[in-house]
């Protein structure tokens, strides 16, 4: 399975898609661009 | 005095922060180049002589005008870590995955949505002979850019089979000594010819099939066409004005490729039927290390019957034509160089 990137559309909608050509391009031309990935929420101490 | 091979050439993979801030030594690499010239700096004078009032038509007074930094090349064999570097610089809009190998996934860029608009990312060059207390030559060039690129695939033996040249330029802004202590060479997971995986233009297959014996040899070019960087604040280096931005002007994509002549050479058809179709064209070196440019609409403008080195050509120019949903072309690159243009 390929990795995910965290992508951003330029109205600001974030997503994760698979990193792939395929899946990548369209969202490229369209104006998206690699955003940073979501912060992992720290796990709560039981 | 030394001789041209002393010269070492290092350069950000990084990109800079910004056009006058220059790499850290951390995303600076150290490379061989083909192009044996070092990169000059071209300081500009200009005096007073079309100025009348001094009583005769002869300059009296030098001025100090800008630096006029000519164009460099950076040519190389093609490998994986420096096609990455070329197609990132040059086209901009780069998303890089996983964990190593790295997948880098790059379109050209676009202005309305492109973060630093017309403008790519910046790089430094450092070049050295001899560096420390007694240098024969120790600077960084800050603020480079990419101006355009040629991957040449060539009908040869080994690494010349295919090469990449990336014409780069700068702003003239510089520091010296450079203050950078460069790391050793790198050593690129480099193609050749023979390496190639895919070879499909509008429809004929170049590698297999009946067309499979065809092909010779492809140049594809990239020219951003940068506009004049001067303007108004735009700063000054040593009392010279220097550029203060490279923003792209009309972008050029060319492709030729030369095939041999056969029976049924489809080409013809395709240029006379207006047909298009995608292009891919890859190079495997192995897991780690490929490189595919896939062209999302390509036709033929000229296709001319020629004469190479005794063989029947059609030599082919294709036309690449925009797709509103794929646009006009996407590298793919894995190579285990991470940090390329981020």
């Amino acid at each position: 399975m390929a990795d995910l990137v965290t992508m951003a559309s330029p109205e600001g909608e974030v997503k994760e898609v698979e990193a792939t050509a395929e899946t990548l391009t369209p969202l490229l031309v369209a104006g998206w661009t690699q955003a940073p990935a979501p912060a992992v929420p720290a796990q709560e101490e039981k | 005095m030394s001789n041209i091979s002393e010269l070492m050439q290092g350069w950000g993979f990084g990109k800079q922060a910004a056009i006058g801030t220059a790499n850290t030594v951390a995303a600076i690499w150290r490379h061989t180049n083909l192009n044996t010239k070092p990169w000059a700096k071209v300081p500009v004078n200009e005096d007073d002589r079309a100025e009348i009032g001094k009583g005769h038509e002869f300059p009296t007074q030098l001025f100090k005008s800008h630096y006029n930094m000519p164009t460099f090349e950076i040519s190389k064999y093609a490998s994986s870590e420096f096609l990455a570097w070329a197609m990132s610089f040059a086209l901009g809009n780069v998303v890089v995955s996983g964990a190593g190998p790295y997948e880098y996934v790059i379109v050209p860029a676009l202005g309305a949505t492109n973060p630093t608009g017309l403008e790519l990312p910046y790089f430094s060059f450092v070049q050295q002979i001899r560096p420390g207390g007694s240098a024969v030559l120790d600077e960084m060039l800050v603020g480079c850019a990419v101006k355009g690129w040629k991957l040449s695939i060539k009908n040869s033996p080994g690494r010349a089979s295919a090469t990449c040249a990336v014409e780069c330029v700068t702003t003239g802004q510089y520091t010296s000594p450079s203050g950078i202590t460069l790391p050793a060479a790198s050593t690129p997971h480099e193609f050749n010819a023979g390496m190639i995986t895919a070879l499909t233009f509008n429809g004929i297959n170049y590698l297999s099939g009946g067309s499979a014996k065809q092909f010779l040899s492809m140049e594809a070019s990239w020219e951003n066409n940068f506009r004049p960087g001067f303007f108004p604040g735009s700063g000054t280096q040593d009392g010279y004005q220097i550029q203060g931005r490279f923003e792209w002007g009309d972008r050029a994509f060319a492709v030729q490729f030369v095939v041999r002549v056969q029976a049924g050479s489809a080409e013809y058809a395709s240029l006379i039927n207006l047909t298009t179709g995608t292009a891919t064209f890859t190079m495997t070196r192995d897991a780690n290390n490929s490189f595919t440019m896939l062209i999302q609409k390509m036709g033929f403008n000229v296709v001319e019957l020629a004469n190479t080195d005794g063989i029947v050509t059609l030599q082919i120019t294709g036309v690449q034509l925009y797709d509103p949903t794929n646009g006009l072309v996407t590298m793919s690159i894995t190579t285990p160089l991470q940090g390329i243009c981020q």
